[in-house]
């Protein structure tokens, strides 16, 4: 028993050294950041830029006598084996060849692609990586875990004034300082397989299409490419429960001058007739009219999935017409072509509203995190995300919107008419976001990682778990309850709110009256806006007080 | 009290061999435990106290449990804990009779028998596949697979015995979790899982059946409706003749009496229109309501004349029965607890029958159902999944192990008297494995109250909206999704507050259960 | 004849008890069979009636530890390195620790047995929060000690082993101390062995319980290559969950270990817990 145990000890002192000793975390010779992520093949390459733009910009490793530190033939070699595909290291002449002798970065990015949901616990904790991606920088702001960039991105050029004018409210603390910036942007349009509705016989749709347009080209679709077969396999969109459906649902209500919050973001409005007639068409639209799939049809569809999960497949597969989502769907659809070794026609509509038109962008901002060991790294790397040569990276290789669009914009043409299949659709959703971009809805008193209310009253409603009229109520006060919550559970947010809601009720008696609201009272974006392009705003003070 | 030289002694050495137990035990249990019990009561939020602020945290007295009770999701949440719960039964009952099963003489099925078995059976195989390779049936390889996957197992079972169905039964329970969780979620696929795979061209032959019947289909149900109610005047005769037997106290049969009107009760509701109508299910209603006045009256009739029996009995007849007040609780909670279970089924399996006209009229007819994905689903398919780990659990080992101290000599005792066996089970083997059935319910029902955790995170993410969020899930996304977590520490702390009455429950009842 | 007739009934008898066994037995299975056949199928296969592939694709195997951003070796390694070290330590301090409440004799002992009694009615959930908290204070979020250190230590492997050692007859301490061992001998060599069956019911129980672990490695790991295999698999799932057949050959390879696991250990573990279970 004695000898037993003694050689299970031993045996696992040797096996925590072999688990220590093959660890990634060990010393390197230059500073390391990592960068939390989504599993896009494309971040790799996205790296081996910064390394090449570290050195452009004079950040290169210098030994302690001063000198650059150079790449070693055994280095550089194992560098081209792990920059190329597999098995095929790269040459020189390659692009982001690795030339013996040339200088090294003074700095290196490590990727974390998996998603395991933690993010929050391990963030508060101190444990998260340097940079993160997230759409929800001012939750985090609040919770104090994002590094205040203001000086060095107005400095630096990677500030608000370098992005898409839309963007700002996603960037931004409560406190007006900057925590984060776009490592891409994402605007949601439709995208839409034009090969596949050529196929049943039908013509790209216009650009702008009010719901009702919309619906009828829909179920004539569905119809036809249905016709004779024993299970509805094709469907004109994707499943509207989802997150890009609320995004859909919230484009329609505000193109009818609603949105989910008021001007001041203090309350939920969501219980208005615009949202509730979304919702009433989504029901009928995956239900009666079966133009978009149900959990059901979702979940037994067997698809390769990759990178960008199974709404995508479907698109590319012809499964779907049409899909909601960023310009980052041009990724994959590339990579099809190029596999299948064909051509497919696409482009790209407006989603379907009515007079006011909009278009939702979301973010994925790169957030700086404040317990970051490297945070001189980290801020390099922002700076490089605004930089001519990731942005140009970006536009070429579609993932998403370029986060510093002015630097691009004389080249988005050129780079748009390289590939005629694709129909200008880069082009003009690059156009969109800059004129009629607005961000998702978000409240500030509405914390980041609690339920998506709004999807979860679709699903519920979906689900038969309660009516139209119960499930806007439903969505209305769940979100005013998350406000009650945070609320109480933080005074600076107490007072903030209590400060807002007395310019509420002035709002709202100016506009009983008829009167220009004055713009600094407004938090909404989406409203400043509104009224803006209304004329019901009062500018006359703006950036006078503050 | 002054403690001798050799009394340190003993100390010193007792507490040296507990000392790593005991530091690792202070550190990760004791200490975290004092902790949580402060947190519950504090405003402990991340989003104010985390590792780059820490503003003061107060003391909130009770304002955590006022939010948890005021909150509008938690009683979805306790009730989705407490229906998971409803698989406890069944898995314990299919624990038994594979225990049960197993205990059969194998041994003395002598050398010659069993080889006799395994060559017929093998021959039997042989044909078999000789017989598909000759007709040529449809889907062959499926044909081939099923029967070499039976002819396999049965073959080596009678080889083997019992320690070869043991193997094989304890296997889904030894290899739960994350991984056997993902592959029941493929196998639950609506569309392209194998299970709905099966069930489809099984619910196409059953839909012109179930048309066909349609018009008796109200009948049926109310049919029974009526065997619900039969078998709750079973359970309340039972309950009295136990009761004048001096076999259960006053408090049992109340407690009896309640658990099984439950079910009656709840059938009542199900269909009550003012119901139906809250929930703003106008289709619905117009779907059940036909039935409602029925079952109405019919429930009504049932619960007056149980209630009515036991309310005279109790204030006329009961006072000379002299027994002791809680005696044979145990017996009403698992007996009368496993009855509820059982009605509630079969009030279930008569509002399916209700609804079957209208599902068989659909343009496809019957359909499978949409398991994890749909509402009303997705705690069954859970439960399914639950049942099938439980079978060959530790509970069937615990029963084998029951099963081999039951005295042989009763059951020679029986024989003599010409039991037959269903006898046999219920006069001698039920009450001698009383004991391990309540030790099992206990145990179960207290892992229940936790569980649902892991289910939740990997197969449902606690939806269908909500409908598989179970007390540990909301914990967890409280907790560590959100932050708040003084909140969820109260949230737990009303967890173990139920362990903790249903483990006193245990303590105070079960002893004299079992040794009665 | 009359023997006869008894020899056929028997017969009769013990095919049908083998008949119903064996449908039991082929449907707790069946999921098992499907899993392997699936890994088996190439993608556009699996929705197939037939659950049988065409061909083959041993390949898909070999495809899960290639997979970008899937570390599936790496997993496996760090998932049986952590629950080897927890076992190890669960198994060695808590029969250190059942031996002094069972057969020592101290001031307290039995006070301190019950608070151990006591807590083993809290629900796991009750310490995950404040357990979170001192591991940040510790610094040991994402690291394997923190993984280790709080599942090592259980009141359950104490009670577990305590009431297997009560049930070892006293007289052999007597006869050990008057052959003049001390206490640590009498550990060692007395009552250490005789309580093998525990010792092995224990270390199975700790080392399933720990491989199957999800909570404690979800909250507590960030870095994706020390990730055990239950998150592995989730992140899989979330990841590329739609690639059934490689998920479905990840999922078979990580039910491997403890069907070996049991297949060596089921007659000692039937053992200890007929011995051990209902006297708890």
């Amino acid at each position: 028993m004695k000898k037993l145990f003694i050689t299970i000890l031993l045996l696992l002192v040797a096996a925590s050294f072999y688990t220590m000793y093959t660890s990634r975390d060990q010393v390197t010779e230059v500073p390391v950041i990592t960068w939390r992520t989504d599993p896009n093949p494309q971040r790799e390459e996205q790296i081996m830029l910064f390394r090449e733009w570290l050195v452009e910009n004079g950040h290169v490793l210098k030994d302690s006598q001063g000198n650059v530190v150079t790449y070693t033939e055994e280095e550089a070699a194992a560098l081209n084996e792990a920059y190329g595909p597999v098995g095929a290291p790269l040459k020189p002449g390659d692009l982001h060849y690795v030339k013996p002798g040339s200088p090294k970065p003074n700095g290196d990015v490590q990727l974390e692609t998996a998603n395991n949901q933690s993010t929050l616990i391990q963030a508060v904790s101190g444990m998260a990586g340097d940079v993160f991606d997230t759409g929800e920088v001012l939750g985090y702001s609040q919770l104090g875990v994002a590094m205040d960039i203001t000086e060095d991105a107005k400095k630096n050029g990677y500030g608000l004034k370098n992005t898409y004018p839309g963007m700002a409210g996603l960037l931004n603390g409560m406190d007006g300082k900057q925590y984060g910036y776009p490592c891409n942007g994402a605007s949601v349009a439709m995208w839409i397989n034009l090969s596949t509705l050529e196929k049943f016989g039908f013509s790209r749709p216009p650009l702008e299409w009010t719901p009702e347009e919309f619906e009828k080209m829909a179920i004539e679709y569905v119809k036809k490419a249905n016709e004779g077969l024993p299970r509805q396999e094709y469907f004109f969109l994707q499943a509207l429960d989802s997150g890009w459906g609320v995004m859909m649902a919230m484009c329609i209500s505000r193109s009818r001058g609603l949105d989910i919050y008021n001007e001041t973001m203090t309350r939920c409005i969501a219980n208005n007739d615009a949202l509730k007639d979304a919702i009433r068409l989504f029901y009928k639209w995956t239900y009666v009219d079966r133009i978009a799939p149900t959990a059901a049809d979702v979940a037994s569809m067997n698809v390769d999935s990759g990178y960008g999960g199974a709404d995508y497949s479907n698109f590319v597969s012809g499964k779907y017409a049409m899909i909601v989502m960023g310009r980052y769907c041009l990724i994959r659809f590339r990579e099809v072509q190029e596999a299948r070794n064909m051509t497919i026609q696409f482009g790209v509509s407006q989603l379907p509203m009515y007079d006011y038109k909009n278009h939702p962008l979301s973010v994925r901002a790169a957030m700086p995190y404040r317990g970051s060991k490297q945070p001189e790294l980290t801020k390099l790397f922002l700076q490089f995300l605004a930089s001519k040569a990731y942005n140009l990276y970006i536009v070429e290789h579609a993932d998403g919107l370029p986060p510093n669009p002015d630097i691009v914009s004389a080249e988005m043409r050129a780079i748009a008419t390289k590939r005629p299949n694709e129909h200008d659709s880069s082009e003009l959703e690059f156009i969109w976001a800059r004129t009629i971009g607005l961000p998702s809805y978000y409240s500030p008193y509405v914390k980041t990682g609690s339920t998506n209310w709004l999807q979860n009253g679709i699903n519920r409603y979906f689900n038969d778990r309660s009516s139209l009229d119960e499930t806007l109520e439903y969505i209305e006060t769940r979100y005013n309850s998350e406000i009650e919550i945070s609320k109480k559970a933080n005074p600076a947010m107490m007072k903030a709110w209590e400060e807002d809601w007395a310019l509420q009720q002035k709002i709202d008696a100016f506009k009983k009256e008829g009167k220009k609201i004055p713009v600094e009272w407004i938090k909404n974006p989406f409203y400043v806006k509104y009224y803006r392009d209304r004329g019901m705003l009062d500018e006359s003070n703006a950036g006078g007080s503050k | 009290m002054a403690m001798t030289k050799k009394d340190v002694k003993d100390l010193a050495i007792g507490v040296g061999f507990l000392l790593p137990n005991i530091l690792g035990f202070l550190a990760f249990t004791v200490i975290p435990l004092v902790m949580s019990i402060y947190m519950a009561f504090t405003d402990w939020n991340l989003e104010m106290h985390n590792y780059f602020r820490s503003e003061p945290i107060s003391f909130v007295w009770f304002d955590n449990f006022v939010k948890l009770f005021s909150d509008p999701d938690f009683p979805q949440y306790f009730g989705n804990t407490f229906f998971m719960m409803i698989g406890i039964p069944f898995g314990v009952a299919g624990s038994l009779v594979a225990a049960l099963l197993l205990n059969m003489d194998f041994v003395k099925g002598d050398n010659r028998k069993r080889l006799t078995v395994t060559m017929i059976l093998t021959a039997v195989m042989v044909s078999c596949f000789g017989l598909l390779a000759v007709l040529g049936l449809g889907g062959t390889g499926m044909m081939i697979l099923m029967v070499s996957l039976v002819g396999g197992v049965f073959i080596l079972g009678s080889i083997g015995g019992k320690t070869v169905y043991r193997t094989l039964f304890y296997f889904p329970y030894f290899t739960a979790g994350v991984a056997t969780y993902i592959l029941w979620k493929k196998l639950y696929s609506p569309e392209n899982g194998p299970i709905n795979n099966a069930l489809r061209p099984l619910l196409d032959a059953l839909t012109p059946v179930a048309i066909l019947i349609s018009p008796a289909c109200e009948a049926i149900g109310i049919g029974l409706l009526v065997v619900v109610g039969l078998f709750y005047l079973c359970m309340v005769r039972r309950k009295l003749r136990l009761w004048r037997d001096g076999e259960s106290g006053s408090v049992s049969i109340w407690l009896g009496m309640i658990l099984s009107s439950l079910p009656l009760v709840f059938a009542w509701w199900w269909v009550s229109p003012t119901w139906l109508h809250i929930a703003g299910k106008e289709e619905a209603l117009s779907l059940l309501s036909r039935n409602a006045n029925w079952v109405l009256l019919l429930m009504l009739i049932f619960l007056g004349i149980g209630w009515g029996r036991f309310l005279y009995n109790f204030f006329f007849v009961g006072r000379k029965y002299t027994c002791i007040i809680d005696r044979g609780i145990g017996d009403s909670t698992i007996v009368d607890g496993s009855a509820m279970v059982l009605n509630m089924a079969l009030v279930g399996l008569c509002c399916v029958f209700w609804i079957l006209p209208e599902m068989a009229a659909a343009e496809e007819g019957l359909t499978p159902p949409n398991w994890t994905s749909d509402y009303y689903w997705a705690k069954p398919a859970l439960l399914i999944m639950g049942f099938w780990g439980a079978i060959g659990s530790n509970n069937m080992l615990l029963y084998l192990a029951g099963l081999s101290g039951v005295p042989q000599e009763l059951y020679e005792a029986a024989d003599i008297d010409g039991a037959t066996p269903w006898q046999r089970f219920w006069n001698i083997t039920w009450p001698q494995l009383s004991n391990v059935t309540f030790f099992i319910m206990i145990m179960a029902v207290i892992g229940g109250l936790q569980g649902g955790f892991d289910m939740a995170r990997v197969m449902t993410d606690g939806g269908p909206a909500g409908s598989t969020t179970t007390l540990a899930y909301y914990i967890y996304t409280q907790g560590f999704g959100t932050g708040r977590l003084g909140y969820a520490s109260a949230v737990s702390w009303l967890l173990f507050l139920m362990v903790f009455i249903v483990t006193m429950f245990n303590w105070k009842f079960g002893n004299r259960y079992t040794n009665e | 004849m009359q023997e006869k007739n008894r020899f056929w009934g028997g017969f009769a008898k013990l095919v049908s008890l083998n008949v119903v066994l064996t449908l039991m037995a082929v449907l707790l299975v069946l999921p098992f069979t499907w899993m392997i056949l699936a890994s088996l199928k190439v993608l556009d296969e699996i929705g197939y009636d037939s659950w049988l592939p065409e061909v083959c694709q041993w390949h898909n195997y070999r495809d899960v530890f290639t997979r970008k951003g899937i570390f599936f070796g790496r997993w496996y390694w760090n998932t049986v390195f952590v629950s080897c070290w927890i076992t190890f330590l669960q198994v060695f301090t808590s029969s250190l620790a059942a031996f002094s409440f069972s057969r020592l004799r101290w001031k307290g002992r039995d006070k301190v047995f019950f608070l151990y009694l006591a807590t083993m009615m809290l629900p796991g959930l009750v310490m995950m929060i404040p357990n979170y908290q001192n591991m940040i204070l510790l610094g040991l979020v994402d690291s394997y000690t923190g993984l280790i250190l709080p599942a090592a230590f259980s009141a359950f492997g104490t009670f577990l082993m305590r009431q297997f050692m009560m049930n070892i007859p006293k007289s052999l301490d007597e006869a050990a101390e008057i052959d003049g061992a001390t206490k640590w001998q009498l550990y060692w060599d007395v009552v250490l062995p005789l309580a093998r069956p525990a010792l092995v019911t224990l270390t199975i129980f700790t080392f399933i319980g720990s491989y199957n672990n999800l909570f404690w490695p979800l909250v507590l790991m960030k870095t994706p290559d020390k990730y055990t295999l239950p998150i592995g698999m989730l992140s899989f799932q979330s990841s590329q969950g739609q690639e059934t057949n490689l998920l479905m050959a990840a999922v078979a390879m990580s039910v491997v270990p403890m069907i070996v696991i049991f297949i060596l250990m089921q007659k000692q573990l039937v053992k200890g817990i007929m011995l051990g279970g209902v006297k708890g």
